[in-house]
């Protein structure tokens, strides 16, 4: 089990694709730090020196988490895709040139199909959350890292959303690292779901894209339906999960975990 | 150039690539009549409640799926909302063109080129097909739409109802001319869709048709937050357009831009493919 984790996971990381992936979402949140945050500082400072403000500019606001900006927008819309494009395929590509076929004979069918399922997890986790842990640390950096206060009005943290108690306290920090591995584990099991759509779909490209034909679908329904902020697109911001959306995101979450453990049962009765 | 064998590949392309995908666009009619349908309901909803004139007829059923969103002011108060039908249909196109070009060149375009000796023919071809195919889709929309209109108001309505343009989609500028209003939301969003299409062709042609429509899904979400003419997605919101916006999108200025697109696209395509190693 370990020896084919091994291989797997050093399938997923040493790809062009996971570069690619990696270059494009650090890429949007360096994009982000140099034309949107530079821009916040230099207005914060323009409102210092007329003396008009009270509350310094903090890290914890400008980071693309909590941030509300056009590249923000496009980070948490075209995750479900970066996610799934290095190793998305990978079983349907296993299958198809037959490498799948040599493996099996060496190694146990269900290390093997579990093996992968933890790949996709953890390539997908990875890829969505290195780019705010960069975001987080460019922030840090370039400015102080203070307490936000709810009375100041400028966070988009309220009191009805989750953890708010948390962010408004000395312990920002805790919601910032709740908020990256709530991400790792959303996105993580969301990629997990190339693998089951792989018995279903012979096509790379719709197998690559299911996440965020998924999250979209759910969006829209959402829309007509129970509400847009009760879908992975939205909620992926934990700042905007109000502690009623609560129960429907645990709901969804615990369909993706039975998606991801039916996928492993499908590779079981899998025909080789 | 033989016309002959241009015929008989673009014959090839549309049964490949439109009848045998006729899924996708049966998907398409279920969408469009899943939003139309929600549409109606929601203004029968307003209708009973006083809060609407009269009923919508089928320009706004159009009008539903195309407006887009208006022009979005990032204040800190007002929440980003998607558009969602207009992205719903916009991103299936994409994701319908996707990679039929080089999964037919993987698979058995190679043999066909070798055949025709011919690599121009068969790119242009696939970019026969990118148009049939796109107008294909707004022809089942029209086509359901119109049955739509048809069953429930028994005419076809080519003008736009105020209250329900004012109602569903802030639009407080509808006493327009007929020509305006048509060409706005009837042959914008259709020669939009055409320069995204052949823009993703172009695209997946230099680089992998996933991250081709990541580009274009990237395009599509920034056109969504940010009115500019850089971001063509501008283009097919109708509810940008000139003509109910002040200071919104010119029609000729689009018209021109899409126009444009498709030309350099179509050149871009058949030159790189002329020098692309595919073997």
């Amino acid at each position: 089990m370990k020896a084919i984790l091994k291989v797997e996971l050093i399938r997923a990381f040493r790809s062009k694709l996971m570069l690619f992936s990696l270059i494009v979402g650090n890429g949007i949140v360096i994009m982000y730090y140099i034309f949107s945050v530079t821009k916040y500082i230099k207005s914060f400072y323009s409102i210092l020196n007329n003396g008009t403000t009270r509350e310094l500019l903090s890290a914890n606001l400008c980071w693309i988490g909590t941030a509300f900006d056009n590249y923000t927008v496009l980070y948490f819309f075209i995750i479900p895709i970066l996610a799934a494009i290095p190793y998305g395929a990978s079983l349907y590509m296993d299958k198809k040139d037959g490498y799948i076929n040599n493996l099996l004979i060496k190694t146990d069918r269900k290390n093997y199909f579990f093996a992968k399922l933890i790949t996709y997890f953890i390539s997908g986790g990875i890829i969505a959350t290195t780019p705010l842990i960069l975001s987080y640390i460019l922030a840090i950096v370039s400015l102080p890292s203070i307490r936000p206060y709810a009375e100041s009005g400028v966070y988009n943290i309220f009191s009805f959303n989750i953890f708010s108690g948390i962010y408004f306290s000395n312990y920002t920090f805790i919601y910032i690292i709740i908020f990256i591995a709530f991400d790792f584990i959303l996105f993580g099991l969301i990629n997990c779901l190339c693998m089951i759509f792989t018995y279903w779909e012979e096509n790379r490209f719709a197998i690559v894209l299911t996440p965020f034909i998924i999250c979209y679908g759910l969006h829209m329904v959402g829309q007509y339906f129970i509400g847009t902020d009760k879908t992975p697109l939205t909620y992926a911001r934990l700042n905007e999960v109000s502690s009623d959306d609560l129960i429907y995101i645990i709901g969804e979450l615990l369909i993706l975990v039975f998606l991801a453990f039916f996928s492993l049962r499908k590779g079981k009765k899998d025909v080789l | 150039m033989s016309y002959k064998t241009i015929k008989k590949l673009v014959k090839y392309d549309l049964y490949w690539g439109i009848l045998n995908k006729w899924k996708k666009y049966f998907i398409m009619l279920i969408l469009t009549l899943i939003i139309t349908v929600v549409f109606i309901k929601n203004c029968q909803f307003y209708y009973a409640l006083d809060k609407l004139d009269s009923m919508p007829g089928f320009l706004d059923y159009m009008m539903n799926i195309f407006h887009g969103m208006k022009k979005f002011i990032p204040d800190g108060k007002t929440q980003f909302e998607i558009p969602v039908e207009w992205m719903a249909f916009h991103l299936f196109i994409a994701l319908s063109i996707g990679n039929y070009i080089i999964d037919d060149l993987e698979k058995c375009g190679i043999n066909i080129i070798t055949r025709v000796r011919s690599r121009n023919k068969w790119i242009i071809s696939k970019i026969i097909w990118n148009v049939v195919a796109v107008l294909s889709f707004y022809l089942v929309v029209y086509i359901v739409n119109i049955l739509i209109a048809l069953s429930i108001t028994g005419k076809l309505q080519l003008s736009l109802t105020y209250s329900v343009c004012n109602k569903f989609f802030e639009l407080y500028n509808v006493n327009v001319g007929h020509a305006n209003g048509l060409l706005a939301i009837i042959i914008l969003p259709i020669l939009s869709s055409l320069a995204i299409s052949q823009m993703q062709m172009f695209l997946s042609l230099i680089v992998k048709p996933i991250v081709s429509f990541l580009i274009i899904a990237s395009i599509l979400i920034l056109s969504a937050y940010t009115m500019s003419p850089y971001l063509i997605g501008n283009y097919s919101m109708v509810q940008r357009s000139e003509i109910f916006m002040k200071d919104g999108i010119s029609i000729l200025a689009a018209t021109i831009v899409n126009i444009i697109i498709i030309i350099v696209s179509v050149i871009g395509s058949i030159v790189y493919f002329n020098r692309k190693d595919i073997i």
